[in-house]
């Protein structure tokens, strides 16, 4: 793992869900939209040994005629929406509400997508970091940000993810950044557990 | 059934579980890539097998 100019350089074995990760974005790079990975698939990209059943995406606000395209291009892909009939992810996502897709005949894992509508979505995906695996690009939210966001989320699971994160980036994290997004989100005492664990 | 104790057993299991964490986070920091990718996978994968098994894979 190198992490130079802002660029983290992976040169991992793909798990079977970094592929599905991988396959996802290409729809979304391909219609030239901007997304950005938050959360647990974050730190298990980055090693944490665990599962999960759903994979956090946040896209950029499109409108209602790129979004049915959007839809359409991930059902050609083999994708299904699990909780909206087609017609109503435009709608869904502009309320602020995720829409779940997945492979054809599979529920888990999914992709949990929605539109950048409060201030750490936006900053998540205005400042996102690029991953280079192998020859692919994906796009993570910045790390300070996801690791005080994953304090706030508050359980144990959020809180382990948090902590290894910081363990893996501690060199790289700036300091006075999460410090500051620790306090915005009201979770400094979690942020000294985290430094005294 | 001793709540005190059980409370306590639950604190020192966490405890555990984030040694653990930090043990594995070094691992990784210190070891290529491919290395602890490898051992991961078997875990991130092994929820995603199942999956399938239940399902039928078509692949």
């Amino acid at each position: 793992m190198e992490y130079k100019n802002d660029i983290i350089k992976l040169d991992k074995k793909l798990s079977e869900l970094d592929k599905k990760v991988l396959n996802f974005h290409e729809v979304i790079k391909d219609m030239g939209l901007e997304c950005v990975f938050i959360s647990g698939y974050v730190a298990i990209l980055f090693g944490r040994s665990r599962g999960t059943e759903d994979v956090d995406v946040i896209m950029e606000e499109s409108g209602v005629e790129e979004t049915e395209e959007f839809v359409e291009r991930l059902k050609q892909a083999g994708y299904w929406c699990i909780n909206s009939s087609e017609e109503d992810v435009y709608e869904m996502l502009k309320d602020g509400i995720a829409v779940r897709f997945a492979e054809e005949d599979e529920v888990i894992p999914n992709f949990e997508v929605r539109f950048a509508q409060d201030e750490f979505e936006k900053k998540a995906l205005e400042e996102r970091l690029k991953v280079k695996i192998g020859s692919d690009i994906i796009y993570i939210s910045p790390l300070d940000l996801q690791i005080a966001y994953k304090l706030y989320l508050g359980s144990e699971n959020d809180f382990e993810d948090a902590l290894h994160l910081y363990e893996i980036f501690e060199d790289e994290l700036s300091s006075k950044e999460l410090q500051k997004y620790c306090k915005i989100l009201n979770v400094e005492d979690k942020l000294n557990e985290l430094r005294e664990t | 059934m001793n709540l005190e104790k059980l409370e306590k057993k639950k604190e020192k299991n966490k405890e555990q579980r984030r040694k653990f964490v930090k043990f594995w986070a070094r691992y990784v920091k210190e070891h290529p890539d491919k290395e602890w990718s490898e051992q991961q996978n078997v875990i991130v994968d092994s929820q995603l097998i199942s999956n399938k098994d239940r399902n039928g894979s078509k692949e």
